[in-house]
Parts: structure tokens; sequence; C-alpha cells
């Protein structure tokens, strides 16, 4: 299992590097000079020029990069914004906790609604129940994230004045940022969660089940749900690390001080090591969540985790 | 059983909530209430180094920290600020004479030594508030005695004092800045509030400073700026009372708001105009005829209805109204549609069948891509083909001054207060040569002129005829003035609106 999670951990440095690499290089493709941004449109271009030069803007793309390279693989150092003229890390963190908690709350909102809401459908199949639910889920995924969030805002801040519209100074103030949030993932892993019962609910172990007379509650859970969860799995990690990434829209509709609305506005400012430092995190992030689905699989699905051993006992006797 | 699982997945959020949101409790006492002004502005301050930033936004937090030598009056006349008085020693030295006993945030006394400091530091760091420092003869500028202040400029410079209102070139001190080794998390000014806590990202948060030399002033305890980048959810701050004032409130949201029971909107023209520039170093815009019939081609009012309704208003002149020495007399430089004179005059210059050109524009700016587009089609009536190049801001100011466009929708700022701020961007040593590329002597030696007249009647005529004569080049098409439009709560009063630099100084306003 050790060695697992370590080759696990091992296969993220290529895709860091890639991720550096790819959002590395569409900065430097993209048009626009950060020092022009930096000192206004009225600066001389002479100055304009110095400080290009003294920003290292001047040096050749590999050289950049290079640098950029051994100081995030040496030194953990993300560089300097040059909007703000912090460490980009820095940056990072102070907004970390706002996009975390919006992850997490609408994650857990999203897997615990969608995987009830599968296994009612799914157990209710064809029924009025099961229609309600399959609609709502084709709204839920059909339906652009700002515009719900929009609907929201009229609704319950500016009509009926129930809930703050911007700001995170509160529980009240992530009611609907979540909900917004959680609520298209929700509709997805419902999608997910029905597909994979009916499949299961269809094999002979739990008609088996059902003809020992176990009670309806354990066969789903115990048996069906069970066997069902691998791909679910899969699905809510895949959300979480969308939702971590996407967060962007919900950030800036609920200005939620986050690293989504962070980069977007990094980008804006031509803050190359801003964009940079933020998607590399991101990234990092999912690689994370990435790991933790791999391992969870082990745990829901005892022939992986067999699979492995007896790789293992093989590579032994070998 | 359900219902306990249901229980521990509600506690268990509540919990990650309380967790990550930390001291939540905390941010709910400096919420809006009696003593604490709560204002949107659409931009981080990205820190607090006053000579940072060229945009508005950040000096609306940052004037209230610090302060400048002279302010700009309603009027956009200079007053006092840090500086008492001030007398022209001869046509390049102004000498400033300080108030005593104005005390910076961590309890020194502001000396003239702080002013030359701040100066020169914003000088030698090439900052962003060395443009309004380059006129200046920066190591002949001294501090005669701890309240005496004397600025050379490298020749006589009627912009000068204008130019030191500007937030960019605010005092900060200069023992503050020696011990923070120039960091300036923790800013030290004069200004009536002083920094409690900056959430990046999310708000500013200032309390008054209880030692400021203006005389009960600021009237609020507390001040605090919520940054809220997305314009529909600022207007929405203002309707559902969550903020006492919210700038740059976008045209869109405008009608609205005015409806909104709890909001009163202040309008007011800014110090910026809109044009379109012809850069006559390429073809056929080198010929003036082209030029001509491009301004009988383009229906201004109808285009500028198009992009911005209501909001501004269609420019009569190269400066807006209100700002000193702008030109009220250019009607004649303004004509109407007229197609025809338009084909004939494009006939006269050797293009019987049109042209085609392109227009570059920044991609940021959707009305002035709408603008754009309703041109397009009145010049298409007289055969000019409109390309429209929406670009990425940064590229489209690049390309624009680098003089890789043809035409291009740009705008300027009399952020001074005064024509001259505008009209330098026509000069041919000016960084925005490249827009026009119109190499006039006599133009250049009537604002060299003007920019050496201190008296200001006889400077303003000299601006008008420079006005006049950028109008008949004819390398600009005047469109539109920008307005300003800022929501206040209706239980706000004193708020007072500053067009030059946007930077609102917040110490008079109260609650009613």
């Amino acid at each position: 299992m050790t060695k697992y999670i370590f080759k696990r951990l091992l296969y993220m440095l290529p895709v860091l590097l890639g991720i550096i690499i790819i959002v590395f290089t569409l900065m430097y493709i993209t048009p626009g000079d950060p020092a022009r941004f930096i000192l206004g449109d009225s600066a001389p271009q002479e100055m304009v020029d110095e400080l290009r030069e003294e920003m290292g803007l001047n040096d050749s793309y590999f050289a950049r990069l290079g640098t950029y390279l051994k100081n995030v693989a040496f030194h953990g150092d993300l560089g300097v914004s040059y909007k703000t003229g912090r460490p980009v890390l820095n940056e990072i963190l102070a907004r970390y906790s706002t996009t975390l908690t919006l992850t997490i709350a609408s994650s857990v909102l999203a897997i615990v609604l969608g995987i009830l809401m599968g296994i009612v459908s799914a157990v209710k199949q064809y029924s009025a129940v099961d229609n309600l639910i399959t609609t709502i889920a084709l709204f839920g995924v059909s339906v652009p994230s700002f515009w719900i969030a929009m609907l929201l805002v009229l609704l319950f801040s500016v009509t009926l004045s129930w809930l703050p519209a911007t700001g995170s100074y509160g529980i009240q103030y992530w009611i609907m940022p979540v909900f917004t949030m959680g609520m298209q993932s929700a509709a997805i892993i419902m999608r997910m969660t029905r597909s994979s019962m009916l499949e299961v609910i269809r094999q002979d172990y739990i008609r088996t089940a059902q003809a020992k007379g176990q009670k309806k509650w354990k066969i789903i859970t115990g048996h069906a749900l069970k066997n069902a969860m691998v791909p679910i799995v899969t699905t809510a990690g895949i959300q979480i690390c969308g939702l971590l990434a996407g967060s962007v829209l919900v950030e800036s509709v609920f200005s939620l001080p986050g690293i989504g609305k962070y980069v977007v506005d990094s980008i804006n400012y031509k803050d190359y090591p801003a964009v940079q430092g933020t998607v590399l995190f991101i990234g990092f992030n999912c690689v994370i969540i990435n790991l933790a689905i791999d391992i969870i699989y082990c745990f829901i699905d005892p022939r992986i985790k067999i699979q492995y051993s007896r790789k293992k006992k093989v590579e032994v006797n070998g | 059983m359900k219902k306990s699982i249901m229980t521990k997945v509600a506690l268990f959020m509540a919990f990650i909530m309380m967790l990550t949101t930390g001291c939540a409790s905390k941010k709910e006492e400096t919420k809006s209430g009696k003593d604490t002004l709560t204002v949107v502005i659409s931009q981080d301050p990205d820190g607090f180094d006053p000579n940072a930033n060229t945009n508005f936004a950040p000096h609306q937090v940052k004037s209230q920290i610090y302060e400048t030598l002279v302010r700009l009056d309603e009027n956009n006349e200079v007053q006092p600020c840090l500086a008492e008085s001030w007398e022209y020693e001869d046509d390049q030295t102004l000498i400033f004479k300080l108030r005593k006993g104005v005390k910076f945030h961590n309890g020194e006394e502001l000396k003239a030594s702080d002013v030359i400091f701040s100066y020169k530091r914003a000088f030698d760091d090439k900052t962003a508030g060395y443009i309004n420092l380059t006129n200046m003869d920066i190591d002949k500028c001294e501090a005669v005695d701890d309240y005496t202040v004397k600025i050379v400029t490298k020749g006589p410079y009627s912009m000068q004092l204008n130019l030191l209102e500007n937030p960019l070139v605010s005092i900060f001190s200069q023992k503050a800045y020696e011990e923070s080794g120039g960091d300036f998390s923790e800013p030290v000014g004069t200004g009536p509030y002083k920094l409690k806590e900056y959430f990046p990202g999310d708000r500013v948060e200032l309390s008054a400073f209880e030692d400021y030399w203006g005389k009960d002033e600021p009237k609020i305890k507390n001040l605090v700026f919520r940054v809220i980048t997305e314009s529909a959810s600022r207007a929405i701050a203002a309707e559902t009372g969550e903020a006492d004032i919210v700038y740059d409130i976008a045209s869109t949201d405008i009608e609205r708001l005015e409806k909104a029971e709890k909001v009163d909107m202040v309008r007011e023209i800014s110090a910026n105009t809109r044009y379109v520039s012809i850069n006559t170093e390429t073809k056929p815009y080198d010929e003036p005829k082209v030029r001509e019939a491009l301004k009988y081609a383009i229906d201004r009012p109808s285009a500028v209805k198009v992009a911005w309704g209501d909001f501004g208003k269609v420019a009569n002149g190269l400066v807006n109204d209100g700002i000193a020495g702008a030109s009220e007399n250019l009607s004649e430089y303004f004509v109407e549609r007229d197609v025809e004179k338009a084909k004939a005059l494009l006939k006269e210059a050797g293009y019987p069948d049109g042209f085609k050109t392109s227009i570059l524009c920044s991609n940021a700016d959707q009305e002035s891509m709408s603008f754009c587009e309703a041109i397009q089609s009145q010049l298409a009536e007289v055969g000019i083909t409109l390309e429209i190049k929406a670009e990425e801001p940064t590229a489209w100011v690049e390309d624009s001054l680098g003089g890789r466009g043809e035409l291009s929708i740009y705008g300027f700022t009399a952020s001074t207060g005064e024509a001259g701020k505008i009209l330098i961007r026509f000069l041919s040593d000016a960084n925005e040569f490249g827009m026009y590329h119109w190499n006039s002597p006599e133009f250049d030696g009537i604002m060299a002129k003007a920019l050496q007249t201190i008296d200001d009647d006889e400077r303003n005529k000299l601006f008008d005829e420079a006005q006049k004569m950028v109008m008949e080049a004819g390398i600009a098409i005047p469109i539109w003035q920008k307005e300003l439009a800022i929501a206040t709560s209706k239980n706000v009063e004193g708020f007072r609106c500053s067009v030059a630099y946007e930077s609102h100084i917040l110490k008079d306003v109260s609650f009613k």
C-alpha cells in the first residue's frame, strides 16, 4: 500500500511539470506587457523598457521557464506578484480558505444529496418520484451556475431580503454560493448513482439477498451501493476538482475572495507569476484529490486492493 | 436512523464552515452600523504603496490614508491640504508653507523633509507616480526649513501645482518608510483614516485617526472598503443596502438603481473623454480630406446612444465640460452626418470606391465595441469597410501607442482637473505620438508657451488655441464624455464626488 501511494506520488511530478509548462507558455504567448500595465499608459517607453529589463521580461523563453522551474522545484517559490509585489504563495494562501470552504461545503452537499437522490431514483425506477428527481437533475446539469446564482440573489436578497448577496462574513453568506455550486454537481452525481445502482440491483446476488428476506434498506446500502460505488467515487472526485477550479463564476457573483477570482483578476492584469502560481496550486490540489480517490478505491472495492497485493506477491516470488 | 444521518451531515457542514471561515463572529462586528461606513470599490487596492497603481480604484482607499500638498475642490480649483499656502518665487520655483502640527499615523510630526523624501522615492524608484514629477528638477527641490518646501521645475511649468494634487504623489513618513525597509503593508500617512486590517481581495478596514489635523474630522469612526469586481453584484450591494456608498455603477444598472427605494444616485460628468484616434502615418489617413470624410460619415449622437445609452454625453470638445481650460466654442468642428458630402470628400481624395480600414478596441470595454459596431454600418454607407480589432486591454494599449493601428478607440483623463493634462498627449514628443503621428511645430510651440504660463486666464487662452489646432487637424474625433455614477444610501450625507482622479475624500461623510 505504501509503495502504491509512493508510486502515485511519483506520477504527480510529470503532471505538475506539464501544468507549469503549459501555463507558462500560454502566458508567454498572450499579447500585452505587464511593465506597461504597472506604469500606466502615459509612462514613457524608455521607463517601460527599463522595468521590463528589471523584471527579466526581456530574457528568452527557456531562460525564464528554467528560472521559474528552478525556483518552484528547489525553493517552493512561486514568485512575486507583479501587481502587489507580495509573494504569490502568500496571496494564494490568504484566499485559500474561502475557496476551500466553498469547495468542501458544496462537495458535501453534492455528494450527500446526489447519492441519496440517486438511490431513491434507482430503487423507485419509473415512479413519479424518479421522474421528478431526474427532471430536476436534468435541469441542474443543463442550467449554468451563474444564472442560478443571479436568480437566487434576485429572489432571496433583492426581493425577500432574507440572505446577504455578497461577502463571506458569516454562515448566512454561504448558503446561496454553496447551493449554487453544489446543485450542479449533485445532479451529475445523482445521474451516475442512479445508472450505477440500476446496473447492480438487477444482478443475481441482490435477488438472492431479497429471496433470503433481508431488509430492503440493508440490501441497498450493504450490497448494492457498495458495489455501485466505484463509478460514483470517480465522478465525485472529478466534481470536487471541478468545484475547486471552477468556483470562479460563483466567487465573482457572490464576491467571495477566493483563488478562482484571484486567477481571473491576475489574467486581466497580466500578472504572470500569480496566474502560473495559482493554476499550479489548483493543479496540485486536484492531483492530491485524485490520489485520495485512488486510495479510496482500495477500501470500497477489495478487488483493487487484492489485485495490487497479488502483484506484490508475484514480484516477491519472482 | 435517517434523521440522525441528516443531523450529522448538517452539523458536519456547519462545522466545516465555521472552521474554514475562521473568525466569522469577529467579522460580524465590523459590518456597517452607525459608526461604520461601508464603501464598495471595483478593484483591490493591491497594497498601500502611494506611488503605485495608476488605476483609480486603489486610490479611493489610499486617499483616506495619505494626503497630498494640495487638493482640488468641486470646481477643480487647487485648494490647500498639507500645504497651507504657496507662492511662485519665480516661474520655476514654487514655495509651499506646510501646515504646522500635522501628525502622521505613527505620531511623528509632518516635516518638509518628509515631503522631499516622498517625491524623491517616487522619482528614484521609477514608480507609477514618477510621471507627475518628470518636469521637476528633483535635485534642486529641498526642505528650506521644517515647514517650507521648495519645488523647482526644469523650466517654467504651469501644470506642476496641479500635478502635486495627484494621489500617486502623496506624502508618507520618511521614518516609517526607513524603519519598514520600504514596505507599505503598514502604511503611515497623515490622512483622516488609518489602516486597521487588510484582507486581500475582500476588504480593507480603516479606523478614524484621532490626531487628524482637520477639525471634527473624520465624522465616521470606521470605514470598510469592500472589493466587488462584478458590476451587477456592486449594484445589488447598493440595492439591498449592504453598502452605503458604491462606486462604478455600470450604465446598465443606473435606471434600476434610480428607482430603488434605499438609493440616491450621484451622477457627474467625469474628466475622461473618449476619442476615435486617427493614425496619419497610415494610408489613406495621411490625406486630410479622408479624415474630414470620416467626420461626415459618422453620426456620433446615434452611435453614442447605441453604445452608452443615456450614460455620459456626446463629446462637444477635446476636454470635458467643467475641466479648467476646456474650449467652449468648438461647435464648428462637429458636423451633422452627411453621407453625400463624405462620399464627395473621398472622391476628391482619390478614393471614390472607399477603402478598407480597421479600428483597435479593448475587448474588456463592451460599450466601446458597441460603438465600433455602430460606426461600422455608418461607414459602410460611404464605402468604407471597417474591421473591428478587439484586443486584450494591454495589447490594445501597446498597439495603439505603438502606432500599429489605423484607427483606435482611446480615452484620456484630465486627472489634474485642467485641459493641459489631455493636450500634452498630442505633443510630438508625447508617449501617445504613435497613435496620431501628428507633428505640428505650431501646436508644440503654443503648448510650450501655455505650459510656461502661470497666469490661469492667459494659459487657458493658449489651451483654447491648441484645442482648435487639434480639431482642425482632424487627428482625433471626440465621441463621448464619461460619466461617474455612484450609488449612496439615503441615510448618507456629505459625500463629495471628485471627478479629477475619482479619489473621493470621505472624511466629511456622515450618517443622517
